[in-house]
């Protein structure tokens, strides 16, 4: 959001974002790609991106003179992946609704965006390809988990129970972390019958970094839902810090304890289902589990949205 | 040896990278910035491969993904934090670097920036947690005063410290944490044509020189750190990382210029002989071969479920030990590139092959591989995966051998030659880091700092020289050294006179380096400090000074006081040392009175035996000529 003076110099300098601009000012001279300003620091500072790839704010005072060089080389497309049916791999359904494993950073203004198609999630994890086949990928919504609402998660019950009661070993969910508690609760209520796994998923770090954690939490949602016997709705997430093992969570029972930890997700009063690892073993836990069945799945979404909770 | 005109007859073009380590915590997070011993956890990670923004993954990014490689990152409590883990975004800039950097961006008559802006540039060789290093540009577009000229300045910018290596296994790298995230400011110079690699040395030095007068640097071992980007007409860029010594870098760069002109050469001799891209094969796998094997390295390599692969490299016979520079042979060349995959290292048939017991298994490889007499055979021993990709590596680099030195990422060895270690990053690696918001700095906070910016270091020298009475040697060598601010500190804080000071400081703990072999640079400045304070508040005497100086560098765990009891060097009263002089000389009567005034040498050397270091050579010296006197004019009486 820049100034209204410098929107002024830049539209007369006829330079729009992308461009190639060089700005003066007295004996200095600067030029790089004309970059969007986001809402903090000076707006009053246009921000270019120099040809070292380094970004700097550069004061617009009277007098500044904007001259538009050449317009700058488009930036590419995250290119998406199609899945290829791999007949000996088991079958499982993916249900995206946003969140940050399902984002993608703008690499020239650093914003981070929704993955627009749920495809583009394969290419950030290509190892999905040789651990399970998805059979389909659905997606109501795109949005950040604390902008979900009950009437979002009847949609995903209502999604999930049509693909369960299909020739599919398992449903895979990714979720944003801050609200993927109360879906996986509510999940985990509405699905009733539930007669294979159901894993919900995320990531604490986004897909732009070499870091980031949700590509090997998809790949143990996917050794959850396609290989285990465990037919509830479980979080699979990061186990502890480094990238050796998920642990799948009852949904009723997670909790996010941190908000940026990788494994945030700790079972309150409960032990973990099971320890995922990324190869695809799978490790039980806790004895005590409903087992994969054939019943037919059936979504309950009744659900009462005024609810007031009072503290004494 | 190569003069200056050679180097500008071929095209030598130089840009030095100047890292240097700032003092006070971490730039991302109120750690502390010292390095630890112990390490409490231990995180196991790895990194991905990321796309660019161009959709496509950078080279050298692909390069460490095909590696796959693990690592491991020891925790130390006090020295790293949720940042350090990558499991918590990075605090606010620590504003005493940012400080520091625009002061050290002034002296370098550069243009601090209206809004600093931190970026991400994406490196997943696991020496930073999250993949990327956070770096912001501080100040354009400076310059220094070299010879007359004006050297450009380019970039000034403020950075984090990356994860310190421990271990190496190839496929796993243990890395320290405590490293990570100090706060290190970064000088880039333009590119610098037409100087030789002498002086291109001394640029980097009077850059070192000119950051080290902020007062606001780190010293010790690895605090500086510098990269070469190296070219030569009708050779490639490429970019040396981590020359450790300044006084390493004429030596890197000759070397540089030297396997470049080789490479070049080899390009032309190997396609007069004929040699083509096409005749180079794909690597085989061999093990079978070897089943037999007499040598040791390969049976090793085969009983612990490991393979052979082997390929044959046109034309290339006899030339595996041709030296590229000195200390740099084409096997060993060719021998980084399969080592950059995690194996040993390569065999050729260029090596004695009945030495290492590899006689008939390489006849009969070159009869497999149909190779012909001029043709170089190389094996790889490993595990399947690495052999096969370490191999691979080998083809591609000798085939390139046809087009000349590729541009390339290498790492200075201490004996000044350098190795492999992957190809150059493209430049779509840097990208803004959202976690922290653009920083605008105020024109009257920059005017601020240069109102009180430190001297330049001419000054100090003057100054030191006019009013410390500093020898203009000596003041030169205290301003050019690593302890300069530790000088200014002690001048300040003791009445030492700063000619000894500035004497230990230089000399004194130089000659302990290279006589005792002691790492003495790693004292750290609270510890010498600690010694001179010691002397100026007469527990230990100057004399004693080395000798304390040297056992704390031997360990800097003790106390002054401490090493000064353990060496029996507590100082001594004047009344003690008159007591010592008195019985020395009753002791020594009959000479005494023999030789008179000639015996003062004798009692001289007697008394010191017995006092040296415990106090001031001096006064002892003063004293015993106080008391001779004293004695032979009343025995003058008595005779």
């Amino acid at each position: 959001m820049y100034s209204p003076e410098v929107e002024k110099a830049l539209e007369s300098a006829g330079a729009h974002i992308g461009d190639i601009i060089r700005i003066q000012r007295g004996s200095e001279v600067y030029e790089g790609i004309l970059l969007p300003r986001s809402e903090y620091g000076d707006p009053s500072c246009i921000v270019i991106k120099l040809s070292s790839g380094y970004n700097i704010g550069v004061k617009y005072t009277p007098g500044t003179v904007i001259k538009r060089l050449r317009k700058a080389a488009e930036v590419g497309k995250f290119p998406a992946k199609k899945a290829e049916r791999k007949p000996s791999l088991p079958p499982v359904s993916l249900i995206a609704t946003g969140g940050t494993i399902g984002s993608r950073v703008d690499y020239v203004t650093g914003g981070v965006y929704m993955c627009v198609k749920p495809e583009e999630l394969l290419y950030l994890t290509p190892e999905l390809e040789d651990a399970v086949y998805i059979e389909r990928m659905r997606s109501p919504f795109l949005v950040a988990s604390e902008d979900l609402t009950p009437d979002d998660w009847k949609e995903i019950a209502e999604i999930a129970a049509k693909e369960l009661n299909t020739d599919v070993r398992g449903v895979v969910i990714t979720h944003g972390t801050d609200t993927m508690h109360y879906t996986s609760a509510a999940l985990s209520f509405m699905l009733r019958n539930l007669s294979k796994p159901v894993a919900l998923v995320g990531a604490q770090r986004s897909p732009d970094r070499g870091s980031f954690d949700g590509a090997m939490n998809l790949l143990c949602a996917a050794h959850y839902a396609a290989r285990s016997d465990i037919a509830e709705v479980a979080i699979v997430m990061h186990g502890e810090s480094s990238d050796t093992y998920c642990y799948a969570i009852r949904g009723t029972k997670a909790r996010k304890m941190h908000t940026s930890r990788r494994d945030t997700f700790r079972p309150i009063n409960d032990l973990p289902l099971a320890r995922v690892w990324p190869d695809g073993r799978i490790e039980a836990l806790n004895t005590k589990y409903r087992k994969r069945g054939s019943s037919e799945v059936y979504a309950d979404t009744a659900f009462e949205k005024r609810v007031a909770i009072v503290k004494a | 040896m190569r003069d200056k005109s050679f180097y500008r007859s071929i095209g030598l073009k130089c840009g030095l990278e100047i890292h240097q380590r700032l003092k006070g915590g971490k730039l991302f997070c109120s750690c502390r910035s010292t390095l630890s011993e112990e390490p409490s956890l231990e995180i196991i990670r790895k990194l991905r491969a990321v796309y660019g923004e161009l959709g496509v993954v950078d080279r050298a990014a692909a390069f460490e993904h095909m590696r796959n490689r693990k690592f491991v990152y020891k925790y130390y409590p006090s020295e790293s934090c949720l940042v350090e883990c990558d499991e918590e975004p990075p605090h606010q800039v620590n504003k005493e670097a940012l400080e520091a950097a625009i002061t050290a961006a002034l002296m370098l008559n550069a243009k601090v920036v209206d809004e600093i802006h931190v970026m991400r540039k994406t490196v997943i060789d696991g020496s930073n947690t999250s993949g990327f290093q956070r770096t912001m540009v501080i100040a354009l577009d400076g310059y220094l005063e070299y010879k007359g000229e004006k050297i450009p300045i380019a970039q000034v910018c403020l950075e984090e410290e990356a994860c310190g290596i421990l271990e190496d296994w190839g496929d796993t790298v243990v890395y320290r944490l405590d490293r990570l995230g100090i706060p290190l400011v970064e000088v880039s110079t333009g590119l610098l044509e037409g100087y030789s690699p002498e002086e291109i040395q001394e640029i980097a030095l009077l850059i070192g020189v000119t950051l080290r007068s902020t007062g606001k640097v780190r010293r010790g071992l690895g605090s500086t750190r510098q990269d070469l980007n190296v070219s030569i007409s009708g050779g490639s860029r490429v970019e040396i990382k981590g020359v450790q010594e300044l006084e390493l870098i004429s030596k890197v760069v000759e070397n540089e210029v030297e396997r470049q002109l080789s490479l070049i050469k080899l390009a032309k001799e190997l396609k007069e002989a004929g040699v083509r891209e096409e005749d180079f094969k794909p690597p085989m796998e061999v093990t079978e071969l070897f089943s037999e094997t007499k040598n040791r390295v390969i049976k090793r390599a085969l009983k612990s479920g490991g393979v052979v692969f082997a390929a044959a490299l046109p034309g290339l016979s006899g030339f595996a030990s041709r030296e590229l520079c000195p200390g740099l042979t084409l096997g060993k060349e060719l021998a980084y590139h399969a080592r950059a995959y995690g194996v040993g290292g390569i065999i050729h048939s260029d090596e004695d092959l009945a030495k290492l017991k590899l006689e008939d298994e390489f006849k009969k490889l070159r009869e497999l591989l149909k190779a012909g007499s001029r043709d170089l055979i190389f094996i790889v021993a490993g595990p399947p995966d690495r052999a096969a990709e370490a191999s691979r590596a080998v083809v591609e680099r000798a085939k390139q051998l046809l087009n000349g030195p590729p541009e390339e990422t290498r790492a200075a060895n201490p004996d000044g030659t350098t190795r492999f270690t992957r190809p150059l990053p493209g430049a779509a690696r840097m990208y803004p880091e959202t976690d922290i918001p653009p920083m605008p700095i105020p024109r009257e906070y920059v005017e601020s700092i240069r109102a009180s910016l430190p001297e330049h270091w001419e000054q100090k020298v003057k100054r030191f020289t006019e009013q410390l009475g500093l020898p203009r040697d000596l003041a030169r060598q205290v301003v050019w050294s690593e302890y300069l601010s530790l000088f200014e500190e002690a001048v300040e804080k003791t009445r030492l006179p700063p000619t000894l000071i500035a004497s230990t400081l230089v000399s004194t703990l130089k000659d302990i380096k290279r006589r005792d072999k002691i790492p003495v640079e790693q004292l750290p400045d609270e510890k010498i400090m600690e010694a001179l304070l010691a002397v100026d508040g007469g527990k230990i005497s100057k004399e004693a000074l080395p000798d304390v100086l040297r056992e704390l560098a031997k360990s800097p765990g003790e106390t002054v006081q401490a090493i000064a009891a353990r060496l029996g060097i507590k100082p001594i009263t004047l009344e003690e040392l008159r007591e010592i002089i008195s019985s020395t000389i009753q002791d020594n009567m009959e000479v005494v009175l023999e030789k008179r005034e000639r015996a003062l040498g004798l009692i001289m050397g007697r008394v010191m035996a017995k006092v040296k270091g415990r106090i001031d050579g001096k006064v002892v010296s003063e004293e015993v000529k106080r008391k001779l006197k004293e004695v032979l004019s009343t025995s003058r009486v008595e005779a």
